[in-house]
């Protein structure tokens, strides 16, 4: 009896404090929602991660099908039409079909190598912001070769010896762009390790591995989801390069940049449609997640506007 | 003082910078222009010399050592053999004026042309034999060089009906019997049994005279990078991956009807541009005199322009199953099911706008043994593919990688393939590697399935059959594919003997019938050839082999 009124009477304070806390992400939401651009890009970002989930509920095509084989010479390179909205492919695919499929390519690695890289970023950074000194040094030189680092080289050489897949994809591209994470993270730990929560924190003889993860990190979490935002685009834009340059995802899987690549041939002969459409694809992607990264920093750090 | 003249040097030194860069720009905004006066120095504009985009750098400019088509457009420009083709595929005099041949067609007499030198200077600097002039002397040691075992040429076994190439070749003798020296000007061929097409294996790019002082001087790894021979246009630059450029031979032999000096145009030169849609867009902007290929999606415009040229040529162009190595070793129904499984003729009009021929076997129409009748017909049945699949062991279909060479035509070709192979279970991935290293590879038959094509050296079946397919070629000599079968050996063995056309032809139909029985290959299709150069370009011939065996020595500009 005893422990649950005990419990009844804490619950109500925890709540209490939640909601406190709460507000804090309710002030930035609500910052957001006056952010037009922001808000605009949020809607392209959901527009196009609903499609890539319901792709085969939007989409009348199979997006290996080639269509040529059955329909002949008029299902191949057919213009914009009702049948086909952006026209189809040499091999009569159509592409409407393909951009949309192409979008779980773009996004699943998007989502996993930025996920990979705010992992390693933070962890690192953390450590080196934490902890200082020879193991900061380390860490920073680290973080500063990995941004001098050559990286379509690295894939080249990497998909020189493993044949190219997704997981490949987004491992190479995950180990090799979470120097920005482990920036952001170390500063932030520099910053919030002088606090006085943390030194308390410290007083009452937490651990280090308690002091970080459940004094400091919740803290620098606002920045990092900020530099996640804005790093999925950057991360969409390489896997599109490097599936243009024939590096990355392999035919006849429906990556964007490769679209590009071979519609390109056909561009000069006028059949634009089968490189525009992924290219409008990749840019409205792109733009969305930038717009909504610099809307949700200026909405979670309200110091920066002033 | 010395501080105000310190500034006044700064000040100074940016005005000249930034005026520099000012002056830069103009010279730079034309790139070829800039580049034709970085060849030639002379005062003289230099608009004579032919621009031509090429798809890849050569492997090799020796002729001893190259193989290929893209090493040979270049190497037909240097170099010169004894005899060469007509625009028919008819064997015309080169540097032998005339021949006689024996009765018994063992033994060919060849008169030389007088007056053909070797080339005095290449890139510039004098040649270590000087601009000599070529004798019998010459094509005897020439011929014991490529021949030679130490040589290790992989086209020296086209004349292995030669007196004496056994010996030669096991170094039982230290020169060959069957070539000598009558007089200065006349060369004398000894063969072991009468073979039909030998006139025809001695205009194969290999068989071109050499230089002996130089060849000597720079040795067998460095003559490729610093080629002499008697052709219109000498060696100047080779870039790697960027430029080949060649110069007029001022002391050709050759005159025209009017005894004007041949070659007429300054020079050559061949840039490496591996994207076709910017050879097409540089083409279109008069950047170049001719370009290597037009691809599918230009076909259509390039076929109204006045500089295009199309015509049937013998070659096919195939996908290589590798029979040393799983999953093809062994399994003739798994090739013969690839073979069903893909719509050749779809392929051709779809994909390759109807520039080809469906290939259902090795040897192109137009080849003495082919005929159309031979069975088996590889015809589109997907149903037989999925049946020949199952008994081939492979009910659930199979995982396989095709590797191919970097080029848009040849992806198009292998994305269309994978969507058609799909259908009957074949999953294949695809992977693409620069040419030089596919042709090291499949010398060394390591890929299992990989894409290949081949255009006759001369017009004979032997030089698709023999070469090909038959065991004593397996690697770079051409059988790729490591093909063996007894009787196919024996056949096409046998047709290099035989005198009599007719039964030649029948030993080939049927070499040709065991080859498609037992599929070595995936057939694809023949080729065509087409050439595309600027309307100002005059004299073009599309040569009977394809486009690739052009010689520039009376072509000119008048622009």
């Amino acid at each position: 009896m005893e422990a649950k009124t005990e419990i009844k009477n804490i619950a109500p304070g925890r709540a209490k404090r939640k909601i406190e806390g709460r507000s804090l992400w309710m002030d930035a939401w609500l910052r957001l929602r006056k952010n037009k651009s922001a808000m605009f890009g949020m809607t392209l970002v959901i527009i196009i991660c609903l499609a890539a989930i319901f792709a085969p509920y939007i989409t009348r095509y199979d997006p290996y099908d080639q269509l040529i084989w059955k329909e002949g010479a008029s299902a191949k390179l057919a213009p914009p039409s009702a049948a086909h909205w952006f026209g189809t492919d040499v091999y009569g695919r159509d592409i409407y079909t393909r951009v949309v499929y192409g979008a779980r390519i773009s996004l699943q690695i998007g989502f996993a190598a930025t996920g990979i890289s705010v992992i390693i970023g933070v962890i690192l950074g953390s450590l080196a912001g934490y902890y200082g000194g020879f193991i900061d040094d380390i860490i920073s030189w680290l973080t500063n070769v990995i941004f001098a680092f050559p990286f379509l080289l690295f894939v080249l050489a990497l998909v020189a010896y493993l044949p190219p897949s997704l997981p490949l994809m987004y491992m190479s591209i995950g180990i090799i762009s979470w120097a920005s994470f482990a920036r952001v993270a170390r500063g932030q730990v520099i910053q919030v390790k002088g606090m006085e929560y943390v030194e308390a924190a410290t007083a009452v003889g937490g651990g280090d591995g308690r002091i970080i993860f459940k004094h400091i990190l919740p803290n620098i979490l606002a920045p990092i989801i900020v530099q996640a935002t804005l790093e999925v685009g950057s991360i969409i834009m390489l896997e599109s390069s490097l599936s243009f340059l024939g590096f990355g995802v392999q035919p006849p899987k429906p990556a964007w940049g490769y679209m590009i690549n071979e519609g390109r041939q056909f561009f000069l002969s006028g059949q634009w449609w089968w490189s525009v459409f992924p290219g409008i694809a990749i840019m409205a992607l792109v733009l969305g997640f930038n717009l909504f990264g610099d809307g949700l920093r200026d909405a979670l750090d309200p110091r920066l506007k002033q | 003082m010395f501080k105000k003249s310190l500034v006044l040097l700064i000040v100074m030194l940016l005005v000249v910078t930034t005026l520099a860069g000012c002056g830069q720009k103009p010279a730079q905004q034309s790139g070829s222009e800039q580049q034709q006066q970085e060849q030639q120095p002379a005062a003289e504009a230099p608009k004579n010399i032919l621009r031509m985009a090429i798809m890849s750098n050569p492997p090799k400019l020796d002729p001893v050592f190259a193989t290929d088509t893209s090493s040979s457009r270049i190497i037909y420009q240097i170099f010169e053999t004894l005899v060469d083709y007509d625009k028919d595929g008819n064997v015309q005099p080169l540097l032998a004026e005339s021949w006689d041949i024996s009765p018994d067609k063992k033994t060919y007499t060849f008169h030389l042309r007088k007056g053909v030198h070797f080339h005095k200077t290449i890139e510039g600097k004098p040649t270590a034999n000087g601009g000599r002039e070529v004798k019998a002397d010459d094509w005897v040691w020439t011929f014991n060089y490529i021949l030679n075992p130490d040589t290790a040429s992989p086209r020296a076994y086209f004349l292995d009906m030669i007196k004496g190439y056994k010996d030669y070749q096991d170094k039982k003798t230290d020169h060959i019997a069957g070539i000598s020296k009558v007089d200065d000007y006349t060369l004398k061929i000894e063969i072991d049994y009468p073979f039909a097409p030998f006139l025809s294996v001695l205009a194969y790019n290999t068989f071109n005279v050499l230089p002996k002082e130089d060849v000597e001087k720079y040795g067998k790894e460095q003559f490729n990078f610093h080629p002499v021979g008697t052709g219109p246009f000498k060696f100047e630059q080779w870039v790697q991956d960027d430029k080949i450029v060649l110069s007029k031979n001022e002391d050709y032999w050759k005159k025209d009807k009017d005894g004007n000096q041949l070659p007429y145009l300054d020079g050559l030169e061949f840039r490496i541009v591996t994207d076709l849609a910017m050879e097409w867009t540089e083409f279109g902007l008069g950047n170049f005199e001719q370009i290597e290929e037009v691809d599918d999606p230009y076909y259509a415009d390039a076929k109204k322009l006045p500089g295009f040229q199309e015509g049937p040529t013998l070659g096919t162009y195939y996908y290589g199953f590798n029979l040393t190595k799983a999953p093809f070793k062994g399994n003739k129904a798994l090739r013969q099911a690839f073979n069903y499984a893909i719509d050749r003729k779809g392929l051709i009009d779809m994909v390759r706008n109807g520039r080809a021929l469906p290939a259902t076997g090795v040897l192109p129409p137009g080849m003495m043994g082919y005929d159309e009748s031979i069975q088996p017909q590889y015809t589109f049945d997907p149903e037989k593919a999925k049946a020949l699949m199952k008994e081939a062991g492979y009910p659930n279909g199979l995982k396989v990688e095709l590797v191919y060479n970097t080029s848009e035509g040849h992806k198009r070709i292998a994305e269309a393939l994978q969507s058609q192979f799909k259908n009957v279970g074949i999953d294949v991935s695809l992977k693409n590697i620069d040419w030089g290293a596919l042709l090291d590879a499949t010398d060394k038959l390591e890929i299992p399935f990989f894409r290949m094509g081949w255009v006759a050296d001369y017009p004979d079946p032997d030089n698709f059959l023999y070469v090909l397919l038959n065991s004593a070629n397996i690697g770079p000599k051409g059988n790729y594919s490591g093909f063996n079968n007894k009787e196919f050996d024996d056949l096409t063995n046998q047709a290099r003997v035989e005198t009599d056309p007719a039964k030649r032809a029948e030993l080939y139909k049927k070499a040709e019938s065991i080859a498609r029985e037992e599929a070595p290959w995936l057939f694809i299709y023949h080729y065509t050839t087409h050439s595309l150069t600027q309307p100002y370009v005059k004299n073009v011939v599309l040569p009977f082999f394809g486009e690739y065996s052009m010689k520039y020595t009376e072509v000119k500009m008048e622009k």
